[in-house]
């Protein structure tokens, strides 16, 4: 019988990740098999388990076939697309959260107006903005006579979806819906094209991008596009973003953060009142991005992410305020995974553990809105 | 007595005790590695060996197939007249994962794991 213990998983791991770029010889190759070997044992009941096995699978991106075809293992894992979206507007509290949070603070001032505009960069299929839509159905006291939805979106077929979905609601709510879909990059967007498309009669314009924003490939580009967004004078300004630094470039600081980032993502995922199969598939579902963080080379990469402080730097530069008021759903009491609060730094946080995982952010270029003690 | 040596492993016999001693060192190809596991069924199978005492202390990494390897002669050290088998725990993180392999593979009561030489022998003498 095994008398001795057995070592960490994170510790070995973070043993293999040094051994890239400079140190892969056939004694390291042997060392990442046997612990790729290890890891595959049982990781449907180990998170520190699946987390290496991705991380594994992304560092063989670099260096080559490594020992067992880890595919092999995972696909069990796989869940359908619809399925996996199910799941994570249902239950992953991240999201759910933080759309509900995000959509009171825009329901809580455009009800006050007649006429208002939504500029969401990366609409997707419209999932949040449909439950906003409901929000607003279901506030009788609203003013709201007039909706502008300008859905700005890369991919075809989301937005697509995202129009359909609208545009069926019109028949329901008591209000005007003008949706507007712009099919392309939020970095690539014309703003003089999208200024034009906010009506005179427009009140009150609110921006909302929800995990778009780091896809933005250099800093120069992020930068001009806060001055742009800045440029529309929105009431609101509406980030939710992951709140950690994958744009770093030298690949083991990197690996560090996304370490630590989806150790504690699954930790929650581990809470989650789903099935063992659906947990499993959902941390696979993250394995796209970790392959895209760790697996691919800089150049290539898609996510990347920025630490909130990093954000509310470039809003200020760009003559940003922000602003604390946003509106907490009651929902927000019954979290049991994370916690979530007002991060004295300038952002709400949904914190597991030590580790705020998202960050919102609420800018706004007028000064009738109350902000922060600078 | 001396009765084998490559770049990692020494493998010796003491006759009073009837014990077979295999010293590792270092990274080991699986040639080598299979090496030192055939030459001491070999000897077992010729020899009176009683126990062995496998000293992983300064081993590295062992592949999982050569691991598996090892573990899959256990029953003919046995059929041949081997009663228990010490390992020194080695002070590898990996060849400790490795060991663990082995491990599961044998699933063998006769095998204990030690963390000194002294405490493997003792062990092994009381067998």
């Amino acid at each position: 019988m095994l008398n001795f213990p057995i070592p960490e998983v994170k510790e070995t791991l973070e043993t293999v990740m040094r051994y890239y770029p400079d140190n892969i010889t056939s004694q390291t190759s042997t060392e990442i098999e046997v612990l790729l070997d290890h890891c595959l044992e049982g990781l449907e009941d180990h998170s520190d388990k699946m987390l290496a096995t991705l991380l594994i699978k992304a560092l063989k991106k670099h260096i080559g076939p490594v020992g067992a075809d880890e595919h092999i293992y995972l696909k069990k894992f796989d869940l359908p697309q619809i399925k996996l979206f199910d799941l994570i507007i249902k239950h992953f509290p991240f999201v759910r959260l933080a759309h509900d949070v995000v959509n009171s603070t825009i329901v809580s001032e455009i009800r006050n107006v007649r006429n208002a505009t939504l500029i969401d960069f990366g609409i997707g299929r419209g999932i949040q903005t449909l439950a906003m839509l409901d929000m607003l159905q279901n506030d009788q006291n609203s003013k709201l006579e007039v909706l502008t939805i300008i859905g700005v979106e890369p991919f075809t077929d989301a937005l697509a979806v995202a129009e359909q979905l609208v545009n069926d609601r019109k028949k329901s709510t008591p209000f005007d819906i003008h949706f507007i879909p712009l099919n392309t990059f939020v970095e690539q967007v014309d703003f003089a094209d999208l200024q034009a498309l906010i009506s005179d009669d427009n009140e009150f314009l609110t921006i909302n991008e929800s995990l778009t924003l780091h896809h933005v490939q250099s800093s120069n580009m992020r930068d001009e596009l806060m001055l742009k967004i800045a440029q529309l004078h929105p009431q609101q300004f509406l980030l939710t973003e992951p709140n950690i630094d994958h744009f770093e470039p030298d690949f083991h600081q990197r690996f560090k953060n996304c370490y630590r980032h989806f150790y504690h993502v699954f930790a929650v995922i581990d809470q989650l009142d789903i099935a063992k199969d659906e947990r499993n598939g959902l941390k696979l579902f993250f394995g796209r991005e970790i392959d895209d963080i760790i697996g691919k080379q800089f150049q290539d990469r898609y996510e990347r992410h920025e630490p909130a402080d990093m954000w509310l730097w470039r809003l200020r530069k760009a003559g940003f305020a922000l602003s604390e008021q946003f509106v907490l759903p009651e929902a927000l009491n019954h979290t049991k995974a994370i916690r979530t609060g007002w991060i004295k730094e300038g952002y709400f946080g949904f914190t597991h553990d030590d580790e705020t995982v998202l960050a919102l952010i609420y800018a706004t270029t007028h000064d009738n809105f109350k902000k922060m003690e600078e | 007595m001396k009765v084998f040596e490559n770049n990692n492993v020494a493998i010796d016999y003491d006759r009073n005790t009837m014990r077979l001693t295999q010293t590792w060192s270092g990274f080991a190809t699986t040639e080598a590695f299979r090496q030192g596991i055939e030459e001491t069924l070999k000897f077992v199978i010729h020899n009176q060996v009683k126990t062995v005492l496998s000293d992983a202390l300064k081993q590295h990494v062992v592949k999982p197939e050569d691991a598996q390897y090892a573990a899959s002669v256990m029953p003919q050290l046995k059929q041949n007249g081997m009663k228990a088998m010490a390992f020194v725990v080695p002070e590898s993180a990996f060849t400790k994962l490795s060991l663990q392999k082995f491990s599961k593979s044998a699933e063998d009561p006769l095998v204990k794991f030690f963390m000194s030489k002294n405490e493997a022998n003792q062990w092994l003498g009381q067998q």
